[in-house]
């Protein structure tokens, strides 16, 4: 994210559909209120552990949105996305009357980690099993990772700046630091930035052997833990220039004051001090975490397992470097509240940051956090990647 | 608003059908060529079409080339790897850490191969976890980590998947990083690969052609799959000018857009892509009746050809007639989400050359007033140029390359207002 940027980018509408709750106030709720319930593991599938769990969405309201006709022809990412989509331009009031003011030049941006599998598997199908038949071409445009985000486009007529990111689990950070960029470089009068991820067969096979690999996740510790539960789910925002949020009267969420994004496979408190402080160094001026700002860290790392993993060394090491200069801020776990939700873990955080920072509600598990100014969400991936974006009421 | 730093392409690096190399890639644009072939990788007889470009298999069967590369688990990463190779080099840089380079990816197929031998065995009941050594590999991020695990690359670092217009995103993102003071030096580009399930989608569609990919062309009938990668090393102005690099183009400007309209097919009116071409050339500070050529999307599908047409004519209007327009796609196939970085690299070789090399197999004669270069090359000083590309779910996407002004850069200090 540009150190030159001359707007700030505001949040003005979350919307979000997880297995436990639709909507962010209900799910701000829920969370704050107890831990999530989920779903036995896929019985069809044997569990990577004894307590394994899932989390999928099976109620929202997709027929507000479509046609049956229309939902007929979209897989699961493209209503859930299109539905949160909707909710958090309601959220912002910038959908009115099913239109969108200045429709052409709003932007939009979608992430995923593991979104596109179960579409990818139904259209190969065929071709997997010996005498099945054709392909059917009706599947065949939603192997495309940004089919979901066309969706929405279509569906609201956005025409604006567009892309779709697909870095892994970083990928929601990814997409909201290049949202905000497009704010601070006026490209767009407002961005609806977005994550998905959608579960079947083949994709919870796929995290298990993934687990199985790299992150010995079958000898979790604590068998209510949230931290290795996948999960499906939508969460989008609306962000806007400050100037323009508060030209129509909307009260902003919080500000994203920068963002710094890379690679590093380094566990050392030394190496991630080196790196956060480039972070610190890169926020416009006057923007930064500062000793005296009382501050929030949302972490993406996941607990629970008898020996910590390499990501989870990683983020402890980043966990101790962000409270050394922040002075010891209250540190939140997005995983335990929300369940492994890949590229959506860093949407949480950042939603989580702006309803504390708002001042609305307290951060999304409920523990006191009185006025926060500042919030740092971390997002670290097994495969090294890293993301930290800064925000402030 | 705030003085941005300038971008400008150090270094090239491309595999195509050709075989290996920029220089192998261009010779054959430049001598009329096409890698149009039957398919050898999979058995592509029960489909109405069975073409394609694929690489040559002396490049796949190379133990020396994989290993060089770091011994990638998938080939479309591979093919990346390698052009990631040689564009560093070609930049000087092969020798150089590389730890505060960052990287940006744009690919659509990567790890779809992987991911095809992983559904025909978990398909077939397979449940047995040791089965699938590649796991980490059979995601379309394997790419991306790959190549920034294998040069030791810890700066910005992601990858878009906007279909066919990925890697020309790619190389719009990677401008940002450099432009907002994170890197001073990205690779920006893509790799991507054929495989069965995106050969049958597209045959169900009916967009392989059964004869020859003919752009623009009254008798166009679609196009054939490519494989390949293109990668650009991306840098600042002033850093390129401290070290004494030598600079083919600068990045200019560029520009996306959704066109709102339909999942596959292109826009009726080309409005919607004209959008991605009016914001690249806003972002550039350049009028369209300063731009000499385009190297356009050009599927040589029915639908797509008139579409792209009609946007261009949307916006160059008037001055339309002293561009030249051309597709590659007749030569290297189209390439899927790598397509935007190699025709970008052809557009930063025309201006270097001073060259375009002609739409093969094209009698230009599509009835859409748009001056496409068919028959032979044409020797053209080139100070401005633009790659676009379209993709499925309305992604479009536009990239304006200009020759250095060095007298501008001397005086900018590798800054200009945006």
């Amino acid at each position: 994210m540009s150190r030159h940027s001359s707007q700030r980018a505001v949040i003005t509408g979350i919307g979000a559909i997880t297995p436990f709750a639709v909507g962010w106030p209900e799910i701000h709720q829920a969370i704050s209120g107890q831990a999530p319930r989920y779903e036995a593991w896929n019985p069809d599938l044997d569990p990577p552990f004894e307590s394994a769990r899932l989390g999928l969405v099976k109620h929202y309201p997709r027929e507000k949105y479509f046609t049956d006709r229309q939902l007929r022809l979209m897989d699961k990412a493209m209503s859930l996305t299109s539905v949160a989509a909707a909710f958090a331009m309601e959220d912002a009031g910038i959908l009115v009357d099913d239109a969108v003011a200045d429709s052409d030049n709003v932007a939009t941006l979608l992430a995923s980690s593991r979104g596109e599998a179960p579409s990818l598997y139904r259209f190969g199908s065929p071709l997997f099993k010996p005498g099945v038949g054709s392909v059917n071409p009706a599947h065949f445009p939603m192997i495309a990772r940004n089919v979901a985000c066309g969706q929405v486009a279509i569906r609201f007529r956005l025409r604006g700046w567009s892309s779709t990111i697909a870095s892994g689990d970083a990928s929601g950070a990814h997409a909201l630091a290049r949202a905000a960029e497009m704010i601070t470089l006026g490209r767009a009068p407002a961005v609806l930035v977005g994550a998905y991820e959608v579960l079947s067969q083949i994709s919870l096979h796929q995290i298990k052997a993934r687990w199985r690999k790299n992150e010995m996740a079958d000898v979790v510790a604590d068998s209510t833990a949230n931290d290795y539960v996948p999960v499906e789910g939508a969460c989008f925002f609306v962000l806007e220039s400050q100037e323009r949020a508060l030209a129509r009267g909307k009260k902003p969420y919080a500000t994203i004051d920068g963002a710094t994004q890379g690679y590093r496979l380094d566990d050392t408190a030394d190496g991630w001090s080196r790196v956060f402080e480039r972070h610190l160094a890169n926020l416009p001026q006057g923007r930064a975490v500062h000793a005296a700002s009382r501050t929030i860290h949302l972490s993406g790392a996941a607990g629970a397992t008898r020996v910590p993993t390499p990501s989870q060394r990683r983020e402890q090491a980043l966990a101790e470097v962000v409270a050394r200069a922040c002075e010891g801020p209250a540190t939140h776990y997005s995983r335990q509240a929300f369940g492994d939700a890949g590229s959506l873990t860093a949407m949480y955080g950042v939603a989580s940051a702006a309803q504390a920072l708002s001042r609305r509600h307290q951060a999304a598990d409920g523990r006191p956090d009185p006025a926060p100014e500042r919030a740092i969400v971390s997002s670290l991936t097994e495969r090294g990647a890293y993301s930290f974006l800064s925000m402030s009421a | 608003m705030a003085k941005l730093r300038r971008v400008v392409c150090t270094g090239l690096g491309a595999v195509s059908c050709f075989g290996r190399g920029v220089e192998t890639f261009w010779s054959g644009l430049v001598a009329h060529r096409s890698g149009q072939a039957e398919i050898s990788l999979f058995d592509a007889s029960i489909y109405r079409s069975n073409l394609a470009a694929e690489v040559p298999q002396a490049l796949r069967d190379a133990r020396d080339i994989f290993e060089a590369a770091g011994s990638p688990k998938e080939e479309a990463t591979l093919l990346a790897t390698l052009a990631a190779q040689e564009a560093l080099a070609d930049a000087g840089f092969a020798d150089t850490p590389k730890t505060d380079f960052g990287c940006v990816i744009g690919t659509l197929c990567s790890s779809s191969r992987l991911f095809e031998r992983y559904g025909r065995q978990f398909s077939q009941a397979s449940a047995d976890h040791a089965a699938y050594p590649d796991i980490d590999a059979c995601t379309v991020a394997y790419q991306l980590e790959h190549i920034v695990g294998h040069f030791g690359m810890e700066g910005p670092a992601t990858l878009v998947s906007t279909a066919c217009s990925s890697s020309t995103d790619a190389i719009g993102c990677a401008t940002d990083f450099i432009r907002g003071g994170e890197a001073d030096v990205m690779l920006a580009g893509g790799g991507d690969i054929l495989c069965e399930m995106v050969h049958a989608g597209f045959n169900s569609v009916f967009s392989i052609t059964k004869d020859h990919s003919k752009p623009f062309d009254a008798a166009r009938s679609g196009f054939f799959i490519g494989e390949g990668a293109g990668i650009l090393v991306l840098e600042a102005l002033d850093h390129a000018l401290a070290r004494g690099a030598r600079i083919y183009a600068e990045v200019l400007g560029y520009g996306l857009s959704n066109t709102a309209y339909h999942l596959t097919a292109t826009s009726e009116d080309g409005v919607g892509e004209a959008l991605a071409i009016e914001r690249c050339l806003q972002d550039a500070g350049v009028s369209p009746s300063d731009v000499q050529y385009v190297n356009a999307h050009g599927t040589a599908t029915q639908h797509n050809d008139v579409t792209e047409a009609k946007a261009l004519r949307h916006v160059f209007g008037d001055s339309l007639d002293q561009l030249l327009v051309t597709s590659i796609k007749a030569n290297v196939g189209h390439c899927m989400g790598a397509s935007g970085a190699l025709e970008a690299i052809a557009t930063i070789k025309c201006i270097a050359e001073g060259f375009i090399p002609p739409t093969l197999n094209s009698a230009g004669d599509l009835d859409a007033g748009i001056p496409v270069l068919f028959g032979q090359g044409a020797a053209r000083e080139t100070r401005y140029a633009l790659s676009q590309s379209f993709g499925f779910g309305g992604a479009s996407s536009a990239v304006l390359f200009g020759a250095l002004d060095r007298s501008a850069a001397a005086s900018a200090s590798g800054a200009y207002a945006s």
